[in-house]
């Protein structure tokens, strides 16, 4: 088989994809991200996906159902967890990161007095809302109401998690920095700047292409501390989609048959660090003996979805630039999440009149704002 | 020979065919576009459009980010253009004065910036311009001026922004107006000389209104460029922090390309578009009274 293979920026992929889409010539086979899924999906771009695997982590197959048919093939998956110090951790007087916010709180504090000034304990950067929307899936209300035709963004759940996250940031706690600002950051992790990071697993690859073999030792990784107890996570990572407009679609499903198989996967995690969507493959060395892995494969079977809809993009952003004026103190957590909550109202209002139109058994949603829903 | 003579309208025919073609005619669409809700759902199935009259525009009115987002363009070119054009004249100036052989070097370097890609510049000066380990700030720091966040806080990443888009910029202005300068006749300044006129009356009643006309059009050039202020900030800081930098163009581009609501999106370029005639309009009028002097 042969196959060609356009290479695109992460950045840039869902808008090239879209336009091809659009300008009616996709290609047959694409990689793309599991949020930017739902957009195609609405464009009818898409061919429904065959059960490739039995062994697919169900978080990662959840958000790619959409009506109960699966659009896309998990190809590596992606959630968010903790990436830490642990020897500075231990000076600080603890073994091993807290499983709770309070606990996670007392250990950022007690870090901080032994670092320098421009270091923080922890690291999220500013422009990503991955870590705001971590916190937020850890409490019971969700963050849409009603079928997904309303922010539910002024729910106590909401603004339980705003609070934690403006609180890191007025505590000198979390750095204030976006991560181009960074210029190493896994240098300066090595360095002790940083103690925590909230990031990905693709990290786990950057760390050892960065950092000499001797310095293995100075970082490791941990599942997400929640309100009061483990944490959940997102679901994250890539699928392979099929489009509707290919005319090779059986040869494109073998294709993704074959770069699902167990050596393409391994191969997969040993070129980039992305990890297999197969929970088989996590089996097979190096994944099972990897103990930086261990954290990602208990955090991946403690996930929660997305609400896998074209706006929730858009609504992740507009609550990353709001919990960013949140943190400056510009603005209170009460008031910024009514505005916001009016904000994605109106981003969501097509979609509330397109349900309106296709169900009109169930478009009982009253006009207007209800109060907000707190119960999960 | 007469003057219903067809040749100045075929001359002048494919300029106006290119121009309707990639101007005219877009402007046209977006101004429909901008009268529809045309979106992601819009795009899946041509039933979800809607004329919705002006109802994007209404929205725009109310849109905090819109305004912000006038605002900052605002501040690059209120304070941009002027910059731009004091530079070049300054550097102009100073490099007709310098000797012959030295010109050429601080011409050329001077001009650099001008030939080089916006997106080299910008991801350059990210790392001049680093909290932490920038050239910037290390130079700050030694002069003991303290370290600031340049692209981290509001107000000064307005003002970096408007630094770069400057520094990028007068380089072009500069070798205009040093071409100008030396168009002025020497015997101006010579009869200004025996008539005992100093160096700064020389400058302000010869040099600069002499220039005056080049400088109203770099004014105009520099004017529509700077309105529509994109790269820099979609490198440096993609328009944070706060939204502090996301202008006109950038809130389009996202609006538009990333959200895929090409109603509000065009709605965005028909105002940007108005905003930009009427400054072109206002600056018409007041260039012909300054010449008219």
């Amino acid at each position: 088989m042969h196959v060609c293979v356009q290479e695109l920026a992460w950045s840039s992929a869902q808008v090239r994809l879209l336009s091809a889409v659009a300008a009616g010539d996709p290609p047959d086979v694409a990689q793309v991200g599991d949020t930017d899924l739902a957009m195609l999906v609405t464009l009818h771009a898409l061919r429904p996906q065959r059960r490739i695997a039995d062994d697919l982590f169900p978080g990662a197959l959840e958000v790619t159902r959409f009506d109960g048919i699966s659009y896309g093939v998990p190809w590596y998956v992606d959630t968010r967890l903790l990436f830490y110090r642990p020897d500075i951790l231990r000076r600080a007087g603890f073994n091993r990161p807290a499983r709770t916010w309070s606990g996670w709180l007392r250990q950022m504090r007690a870090v901080k007095r032994l670092l320098g000034p421009g270091q923080y304990p922890l690291l999220a950067p500013t422009n990503e809302y991955e870590f705001l929307e971590v916190l937020a899936l850890q409490q019971p209300a969700p963050m849409l109401r009603d079928g997904d035709r309303y922010g539910n963004f002024e729910s106590t759940s909401f603004r339980q998690a705003l609070s934690f996250y403006k609180g890191l940031y007025q505590r000198h706690l979390a750095a204030r920095i976006d991560d181009r600002q960074l210029v190493n950051l896994w240098w300066e992790m090595a360095r002790g700047d940083f103690v925590f990071y909230v990031s990905g697993p693709w990290n786990i690859g950057e760390f050892r292409r960065f950092l000499p073999p001797r310095d293995e030792a100075l970082w490791m990784t941990a599942p997400m501390p929640g309100p009061d107890g483990p944490g959940a996570s997102i679901i994250g990572g890539s699928d392979f989609v099929v489009f509707r407009a290919s005319h090779r679609a059986s040869v494109a499903h073998q294709f993704i048959r074959y770069m699902l198989a167990d050596p393409q996967q391994v191969r997969l995690y040993e070129i980039t660090g992305d990890l297999p969507s197969r929970r088989g493959v996590w089996r097979l060395p190096p994944l099972a003996t990897d103990v930086k892995l261990r954290a990602f494969h208990t955090q991946l079977e403690r996930v929660r979805p997305f609400e896998a809809i074209p706006e929730w993009d858009e609504i992740m952003d507009g609550m990353r630039r709001m919990a960013a004026r949140v943190a400056a103190g510009d603005v209170s957590v009460r008031s910024a999440t009514r505005r916001f909550d009016h904000a994605v109202d109106d981003w969501l209002a097509k979609r509330r009149e397109l349900l309106a139109r296709s169900m009109p058994a169930t478009a009982t949603a009253p006009h207007g704002r209800e109060p907000p829903v707190d119960s999960p | 020979m007469t003057r219903k003579h067809p040749s100045g309208v075929l001359f002048v025919l494919p300029a106006l065919l290119l121009l309707a073609l990639f101007v005219f005619i877009p402007l046209i669409g977006v101004f429909g576009l901008s009268l529809t809700d045309f979106d992601v759902y819009a795009l899946a199935d041509s039933a979800n459009l809607h004329l919705i009259g002006a109802a994007n525009y209404w929205h725009l009115l109310r849109d905090r980010q819109a305004w912000q987002a006038l605002e900052v363009t605002l501040v690059v070119v209120l304070v941009g253009v002027p910059a731009t054009l004091l530079l070049s004249l300054i550097s102009a100036l100073m490099i007709e004065s310098i000797a012959e052989r030295w010109r050429g070097l601080f011409r050329t370097a001077l001009f650099v910036p001008v030939v080089c890609s916006t997106v080299a510049i910008a991801i350059s000066w990210r790392y001049l311009l680093n909290t932490r380990f920038g050239l910037v700030n290390h130079l700050l720091a030694l002069l003991g001026l303290g370290t600031p966040d340049w692209l981290g806080s509001p107000n000064l990443a307005i003002l970096a922004i408007t630094l770069v888009v400057v520094w990028k910029g007068f380089g072009y202005g500069m070798i205009i107006v040093a071409a100008a300068r030396r168009e002025i006749p020497d015997e101006l300044y010579d009869a200004a000389r025996i008539e005992g006129a100093g160096v700064r009356q020389r400058l302000l009643r010869i040099t600069v209104p002499m220039l005056a006309p080049t400088l109203g059009l770099l004014a105009l050039l520099d004017v529509s460029g700077y309105w529509q202020l994109f790269a820099e900030p979609y490198v440096l800081t993609q328009g944070g922090p706060l939204g502090s930098t996301t202008s006109l163009l950038l809130l389009m581009y996202e609006r538009g390309f990333r959200w895929w609501r090409w109603g509000t999106a065009s709605a965005i370029a028909m105002a940007l578009t108005a905003v930009m005639w009427l400054f072109a309009w206002v600056q018409r009028h007041t260039r012909a009274g300054w010449r008219g002097e």
